[in-house]
């Protein structure tokens, strides 16, 4: 490659025969070159990548394999289960009965655990999450004062005034499958139940045991589950979970996960079949994980109709309706009742009781597998809750199914009551109310809908697609988030949503503290955004801009409906989409997952080349119209009026005073025709082809390699996209050059202008920079216009909103 | 501890620690929001950007609707709503934010004296709210210090993210609970 020669003036220099001539015409970048240049290049050769010196940054490019766990049998190097995964399998089988007079619960169940793995077991873990509430819980003890003691949230004085023992499993037999006693040892949050014998591969075990808790007040508590009081009525709403002894998870890559229940990460649970009988006031409504199996007993001859009559119903059919749960809520029940409910291969269970609920159910067909979309809620949750939770369902089973798996379950509940958003196998506990007056806001509204989806879709991550919450919460959240921005973007036009566009992520991204997404999750300080958000615009990012829909969407299946039922870790997700896409992703979750990098890419600069075409009439007229465009110096412009002497004694001037280097000489013109004797007729139509070759010149400066989106718009009016892959920065992965090759003459390059990267940084992303208003100045700017009423009627004042 | 124990005794009230457990009379907005699983986590997010024309600082306020209301009610002394679009233009609510910005939010200058907040707007997107507020503040960014204790009266574990861009820098700063002022800029 020939160097670079220095301009400001317009010589050719004397071309060696063979190669083109690329004349650069003019640099038109801020920073360091202004003047007009002229350059000969080699038009074969190379860019001028800035060289790698020794310290050479960290190839983003690297592959992922050193990171990853070795693929084996039990998961796969293509990111599928292995051909000897195995999980282990807990059936549960259940009596319990709640006392809505002291709001406690007594139980008695019945496990029968199978180990498939390959080890012999000599104990099982049990998780007693109620223990949580006990006042020796580990949660109580390392509870730290509040920095502010004077202004202790009441909440917080109230628990400390009335702790008690109370509350916490009170376990009071553990029984082989003989009736034996079982020995056992509680430790604070778990329970280890020694086995008589080891339980090789292949062999179960089938124990009892009973217990009874004093459920918490969940409106004062926070909680997962408990009961709300309502005073006007003096009744119970109870949302029950975590309400019985239930398996530690047992696996290939941790063994037991019996890390203590603290109250922030959850749990990871075994699949299993369950059946329980929940014993209930007789005036109570039970909805719970499952089908039930005795409507003759528990419901009315008028309810079974209505049921079956919401089977094939267009839209919800009241099973109790509003009247009828008001008329009951003063009622005192007689006695009670046994609701039985089945439920196949799940890996937890929530159960739900109230004689305040109101309840609509609508039969919804998805793949040919019949589920029941339902509703439990009180008076105090309409109009809302009618009119919304049980189409969200609905539209929630639609829309995830067909970007993961047909929903499998026959059931699938939103119950209202005092838990703000929590999920179990087919029924989950949602809690946006509208106003006393029955009125809400557009806010209140979009709350509702958005918890219902994102709880119900939790019924797909975690609940089958079994992975570690603990672990990596991003895992479910992170996922179940992005098909929750996919789900409202079909809800309505314009859905409110605030995770899954790049844009709203830009503030996390550069925040000063923020873990990789790949951190473990009990570890983790600001757990929301790096669980939930930013893996969610990682993924929508990946849809749109890296994969594109169809590619994106068809891996993504794959990965859900291989680990459908299974439990699965980061790497077979990482390994599935690229498995199944047949792209290169490991620059993607290197940048998004591993690192803390963010997304701030620049134009630096934009040079144009023209060819050299070796016409001198061209090029010297050219070369001509430079010099003239020259600004004139002030030093210059003075000294023209001076006289001269050659002015005055004209004998002074010689040949080299009347010599103009760029007239076209017939001596220019005879080299010209020389040298177009040389060319092809092929060579000759490249030297004429009037191409402009602009190179823009782009910075990493936030550290992300991302695709590069230009759009670029043209002097006569047209514009053009053209979007690059990330891998154009695998030789450098912070500068490079990138030729743009055109007939047209560019007028400006705009640098991801759609915001699909995530670009922390907009105000360098324009050639040339144009200020960007920043989004205060473009609210302040708003804030100052009439509204749109007052600017059609000027003299009517006090506009609605 | 006294001051607290007068504002229950008042029967006024004091919503709890934590976003999850609401009061009783009414839902909305105060039960957990949006696409919730339990673990709730407390967050606000700031961006702080001097505006060298105006020598004033731009502050955009980025926090969750519900846990926001609860600390305006907490700071009011009394139920206070904001998630309908008509609360945004409300003055007296304007100026009840104001305030507890004005005690949550203060930014110095480098004399040591602290930036008054005046009001520009806000608005609520999905379970957010953004309100924009500014401060005179001439002489830029430097030797500037802030202390954000937004929403720390109600959750121990809160976090406050704060960006600040000035002279085409970016300065990230996080907050807990126990933390005080910290600076944005050393002196120039």
């Amino acid at each position: 490659m020939r160097l670079l020669r220095d301009f400001r003036t317009c010589y050719h220099l004397l071309p060696p025969p063979e190669n083109a001539f690329i004349t650069e015409r003019f640099v038109s970048m801020p920073c360091r070159k202004s003047a007009l240049l002229c350059l000969l290049f080699c038009l074969a050769a190379a860019l001028p990548a800035l060289a790698q010196s020794k310290v050479s940054p960290a190839d983003k490019f690297r592959q992922l394999e050193e990171i990853l766990p070795t693929p084996n049998d039990y998961r796969s190097a293509s990111g599928a289960p292995g051909h000897r995964y195995w999980q282990q399998k807990a059936d549960y089988d259940i009596d319990v009965e709640l006392d809505d007079a002291n709001q406690r619960i007594i139980g008695s169940e019945k496990i029968t655990y199978t180990n498939n793995s390959p080890d012999t077991l000599t104990y099982l873990w049990l998780q007693l999450d109620q223990n949580l509430f006990r006042a020796d819980s580990d949660t109580q003890l390392t509870q730290t004062a509040p920095e502010d003691m004077e202004k202790m949230p009441l909440a917080m004085l109230e628990r400390l005034v009335n702790q008690s023992n109370r509350y916490g499993f009170n376990i009071t037999a553990v029984k082989d499958a003989k009736g034996a006693p079982l020995a056992h040892a509680i430790v604070k949050t778990m329970m280890r139940v020694d086995l008589k014998t080891p339980l090789a591969t292949g062999q179960g075990v089938t124990f009892s045991v009973d217990w009874n808790f004093y459920i918490v007040d969940a409106k004062k508590t926070p909680a997962r589950s408990g009961y709300e009081f309502f005073p006007k009525d003096g009744n119970y709403i109870y949302e029950m979970a975590q309400w019985f002894p239930r398996l530690v998870a047992y696996n290939d890559v941790s063994g037991w996960q019996h890390k203590q229940f603290l109250g922030q990460g959850e749990f990871t649970l075994e699949f299993g079949d369950y059946k329980v009988r929940i014993t209930a006031p007789d005036d109570h409504v039970v909805g719970a994980t499952g089908v039930l199996q005795n409507p003759e007993q528990v419901l009315t001859k008028a309810q079974r109709d209505r049921l079956e009559q919401a089977r094939a119903a267009s839209k919800p059919v009241l099973i109790v309706t509003p009247e009828e749960a008001r008329a009951n809520e003063p009622n005192k029940p007689k006695g009670k009742k046994t609701w039985v409910y089945h439920a196949a291969n799940v890996r937890d269970f929530g159960f739900a009781s109230s004689r305040k609920f109101i309840w609509d159910a609508q039969g919804h067909t998805v793949a040919g597998n019949k589920v029941m979309a339902m509703s439990l809620y009180p008076k105090e949750g309409n109009p809302l809750w009618e009119k919304y939770s049980t189409q969200a369902i609905i539209h929630t089973l639609n829309v995830y199914s067909r970007y993961s798996f047909d929903y499998p379950y026959p059931v699938a509940y939103s119950v209202n009551g005092p838990v703000g958003g929590m999920e179990y196998p087919m029924i989950c506990f949602n809690g946006p109310r509208p106003e006393p007056d029955g009125t809400y806001s557009a806010m209140t509204k979009y709350a509702l809908i958005s918890v219902v989806i994102h709880e119900v879709g939790h019924n797909y991550f975690p609940m089958i697609v079994n992975s570690d919450e603990r672990q990596w919460t991003w895992m479910d959240e992170g996922l179940n988030s992005f098909l929750q921005y996919l789900s409202e973007a079909e809800w309505e036009p314009n859905y409110p949503s605030r995770r899954g566009e790049p844009k709203y992520i830009v503030d996390y991204m550069t925040a000063p503290v923020h873990d990789p997404i790949m951190t473990n999750s009990e570890s983790v300080v600001a757990l929301g955004p790096n669980a939930y958000a930013k893996p969610a615009t990682a993924l929508n990012i990946l849809r749109e801009t890296v994969l594109g829909r169809e590619l994106f969407d068809f891996a993504f299946k794959t990965y859900a409906q291989r680990w459908k039922f299974k439990r699965p870790m980061p790497a077979d997700f990482f390994r599935t989409m690229e498995d199944a896409s047949g792209v290169d992703l490991d620059w993607f979750w290197r940048g998004w997952f591993y690192s803390t990098d963010h997304t701030d890419i620049a134009i630096e600069g934009v040079r144009l080349y023209n060819i050299d075409t070796r016409n001198p009439e061209i090029e010297k007229t050219v070369a001509r119209k430079e010099k003239e465009s020259q600004p004139e110096t002030l030093s210059a412009q003075r000294n023209k009026p001076l006289p001269k002497l050659t002015e005055q004694n004209p004998s002074l001037n010689d040949f080299y005073n009347s010599y103009d280097p760029l007239k076209v000489t017939d001596s220019d013109r005879e080299q010209y025709q020389r040298f177009l004797a040389t060319l092809t007729d092929k060579e000759k139509e490249l030297y004429n082809s009037g191409l402009n070759f602009y190179v823009v010149e782009l910075k990493n400066i936030g550290g992300l390699v991302m695709p590069v989106i230009f759009e670029i718009e043209y002097a006569d009016g047209t514009k053009e996209e053209l979007r690059i892959p990330a891998e154009i920065w695998r030789k450098n992965n912070i500068r490079l050059g990138r030729m743009i090759v055109t007939p047209k003459e560019i007028k400006s390059i705009a640098l991801d202008p759609h915001l699909e990267t995530a670009d922390t940084d907009l105000t360098n992303n324009f050639w040339p920079p144009k200020p960007v208003k920043s989004r205060f100045q473009i609210f302040k700017d708003q804030q100052q216009r009439p509204n749109p009423m007052q600017e059609v009627r000027p003299h009517t004042g006090g506009g609605q909103n | 501890m006294l001051r607290w124990f007068l504002l229950c005794a008042g029967g006024l009230f004091i919503f709890p620690g934590h976003s999850l457990a609401t009061p009783a009379p009414t839902g909305n907005l105060q039960s957990a929001i949006c696409d919730l699983k339990f673990h709730k986590f407390h967050v606000t997010n700031s961006q702080i950007e001097y505006n060298q024309t105006e020598q004033s600082a731009e502050i955009i306020v980025r926090v969750f609707a519900d846990d926001f209301q609860s600390a305006i009610s907490r700071h009011s002394g009394r139920e206070v709503k904001l998630d309908r679009s008509a609360d945004w233009k409300d003055k007296a609510k304007a100026a009840l934010i104001l305030s507890y910005l004005n005690e949550n939010f203060v930014l110095k200058n480098k004399a040591g004296r602290q930036v008054k907040l005046s009001w520009v707007g806000m608005e609520g997107v999905a379970d957010m709210f953004w309100i924009y507020v500014e401060g005179k503040m001439t002489g830029g960014m430097a030797g500037a210090q802030l202390k954000n204790r937004l929403h720390c009266e109600l959750f121990d574990d809160q976090v406050n993210v704060v960006n600040t861009k000035f002279e085409g820098k970016q300065v990230g700063l996080m907050f807990e609970p126990k933390d005080g002022f910290k600076s944005i800029t050393e002196k120039s």
